[in-house]
């Protein structure tokens, strides 16, 4: 009996019971799609981010004042202006810019409705430190800063949601922080960020100068954040420990600050992504085994239901081993149509989802070619059970079986 | 020689009680013969005819078939005996319900590793042989119990056997069918198949040319038909 002949008659067979079939395959194709569509979510959401660090710039390096509730920081310890000013004299560094981050609402056309925005105070160095990329007019410049002028850039998604379009460079934009509210003119739109702002109630981005944004929060002369661009890509590292060197001197204290790369934060994010993705992986495993074990339980009622069939088989010369591949075969077409459907669901399912959340799915080749082995596995492991009982019924018994 | 069983002995376990359902029975079958089994339910002759047909082993004796002691064989080499040696007629027909007749006839040349085109040819000539040329690509559903059997015999054919054994052929048959069946298994006798057909009717019994007798597990007469009925 050769391969095309065993797999006719099991199609055959898998086709004879089409209701039983399919109900068995929604199992497999649950799992498989749900792998698939997990997945590639997953992957989508890597790839963003990535996209998103990129443009961030990987040789920046994050100044932060390290403190906590036993350990706090003093009035001498906070980054200032001056710091950023000390720092950029330095040879190693080509670029300081600083950052003091805080929410507001912003007006939208219709007064009774606000628009959640994230307020960075900066200076004019903040555009190359994080690549923001101006579409209309310009981003912040030093005698912005040097006047504390209220003016802003805001995110063409912000532009969109408060004019309807995007060009709206010398509009005024009314925005309220928890001092009070104030009215901010348009210098320049850049484009968006991230690209999940603005959906989900996640906030866009607007960048004010630092100096306007300490005036009206009261924040003295002290920033959140400074963000130094290596003039080095290869020695990072050894530009982190002289940045962190420089700044205890200058303030006079010791272990203070604390300096974090682009490349350490997309590691570390990454690294919680694929935690999550994977463990819902392995829920979505965990379904496809169940969707197995299935398979194996209608198996052995096939087997059941046809014992005379395999006796009478048996007894025009069958082998045990045409009975068996007649059985795993059977087995393994339902599992893998499901799989193949499955298949076919994920992706589509993945896009589908991926464009109501505004990213694009990432479909690996080697997980489309791993759960088809795994769904081809889970049919020969789940099928070889049933098989080998059809395979062993004594040809007696079976014949006379009712 | 076809058939030559020499001291066969068959025991049954069934839990701590032994069974024994054939004692020291010796029987042999020529070539060309027709010979009937005949005996009550129990008598043995049902656990004769699955050791005939390799379907059951034997517990102690020996077994020739076409001069080859088939006491011992087991597994895959056994099922090919039945394949190529052994036809099987049943009184159930034992029909696959999901193939049609020709389906059903090419089954066991499907086994044989039969090409697909010798398998139509093959398959359309025993149908032939059984005279059935209409309805093959009927379903066993929609065949009359005759032409059921008459699907089997031609399936049973199918590989030339040294053999072909029926069991009951004419049990589920009404009396015009069975003689149906009866001057088809005549006539194949006529042109050399060698047949052993298990009955408990005397009446059909007497269409083959030797009857042995079986009781308690042994044979208790073995003759020759003086003038088998024809049909």
């Amino acid at each position: 009996m050769n391969i095309f002949e065993s797999i006719t008659s099991a199609a055959h067979s898998v086709f004879a019971n089409r209701m039983r079939s399919v109900l068995t395959m929604l199992g497999i194709i649950i799992g498989i799609s749900a792998v698939i569509m997990i997945t590639s979510i997953g992957q989508g959401v890597q790839n963003s981010m990535n996209e998103m660090f990129a443009e961030f710039g990987a040789g920046t390096l994050m100044v932060n004042v390290r403190q906590n509730a036993a350990n706090p920081a003093t009035r001498r310890d906070m980054l200032t202006l001056e710091s950023a000013a000390f720092l950029a004299e330095h040879p190693d560094v080509s670029v300081v810019s600083v950052a003091s981050g805080s929410s507001a609402r912003v007006q939208l056309r219709n007064p009774s409705e606000t628009s959640h925005v994230q307020i960075i105070g900066a200076d004019e160095n903040l555009r190359q430190a994080q690549n923001v990329d101006v579409r209309f007019g310009r981003f912040l410049a030093s005698v912005d800063v040097d006047r504390a002028a209220p003016v802003v850039v805001i995110e063409s998604t912000l532009a969109r949601e408060i004019f309807g379009r995007t060009d709206v460079v010398g509009e005024t934009i009314r925005a309220t922080f928890w001092m009070g509210t104030v009215d901010l003119t348009v210098v320049g739109v850049s484009r968006n960020n991230d690209p999940m702002a603005g959906m989900f109630g996640m906030p866009t981005t607007a960048y004010i100068p630092i100096t306007y944004f300490q005036r009206i929060l009261n924040r003295d002369d002290v920033v959140d954040q400074l963000l130094v661009i290596a003039e080095d890509l290869d020695r990072l590292d050894e530009t982190a420990t002289e940045v962190t060197r420089l700044l205890s001197v200058f303030h006079g204290n010791e272990d203070r600050y604390q300096v974090t790369t682009i490349m350490s934060q997309i590691d570390m994010l990454s690294g919680i992504l694929s935690t999550i993705t994977g463990f819902v992986a392995l829920v979505a495993f965990i379904s496809l085994a169940v969707g197995g074990i299935g398979v194996m339980n209608i198996m052995l009622v096939t087997v059941t239901e046809r014992t005379r069939e395999i006796g009478i088989r048996k007894s025009l010369g069958a082998t045990e081993g045409n009975i068996r591949f007649q059985f795993l075969v059977e087995a393994m077409i339902l599992t893998a149509s499901g799989g193949i459907i499955g298949i076919f669901l994920g992706y589509y399912g993945g896009f589908a989802l991926g464009s109501l959340m505004g990213l694009s799915p990432a479909v690996s080749i080697p997980t489309v070619v791993g759960t088809v082995l795994a769904s081809s596995l889970i049919g020969i492991a789940f099928g070889v059970y049933p098989a080998h009982k059809a395979a062993k019924l004594d040809p007696i018994v079976a014949l006379r079986y009712e | 020689m076809i058939i030559q069983i020499e001291n066969l002995f068959k025991v049954y376990r069934n839990g701590s009680i032994e069974v024994t359902a054939l004692r020291d029975v010796s029987f042999s079958v020529g070539e060309g013969e027709f010979v009937s089994i005949m005996g009550q339910s129990g008598s043995g002759k049902s656990t004769l005819m699955n050791i005939l047909g390799c379907l059951d082993t034997l517990s102690a004796g020996k077994y020739f078939l076409d001069g080859e002691d088939v006491s011992l064989i087991k597994g895959k080499k056994l099922a090919q005996i039945r394949n190529r040696k052994i036809g099987f007629v049943f009184q159930s027909y034992n029909l696959l319900p999901r193939l049609n007749a020709l389906q059903n006839v090419e089954l066991p040349m499907i086994y044989a590793g039969t090409s697909g085109k010798k398998r139509r040819t093959a398959a359309l000539e025993a149908l032939d042989r059984v005279g059935l040329t209409e309805r093959i690509h009927h379903k066993p559903a929609e065949l009359s119990g005759g032409q059921k059997q008459r699907v089997a015999i031609a399936r049973a054919l199918v590989n030339t056997p040294s053999i072909l054994l029926a069991d009951e052929p004419t049990g589920n048959l009404d009396s015009r069918s069975g003689e149906e069946i009866m001057s088809i298994f005549q006539r194949l006798n006529r042109e050399g198949v060698t047949i052993v057909m298990v009955t408990h009717e005397p009446d059909i019994a007497n269409h083959t040319n030797r009857i042995a007798a079986f009781k308690d597990g042994k044979i208790i007469s073995d003759e020759i038909v003086e003038n088998p009925i024809q049909v």
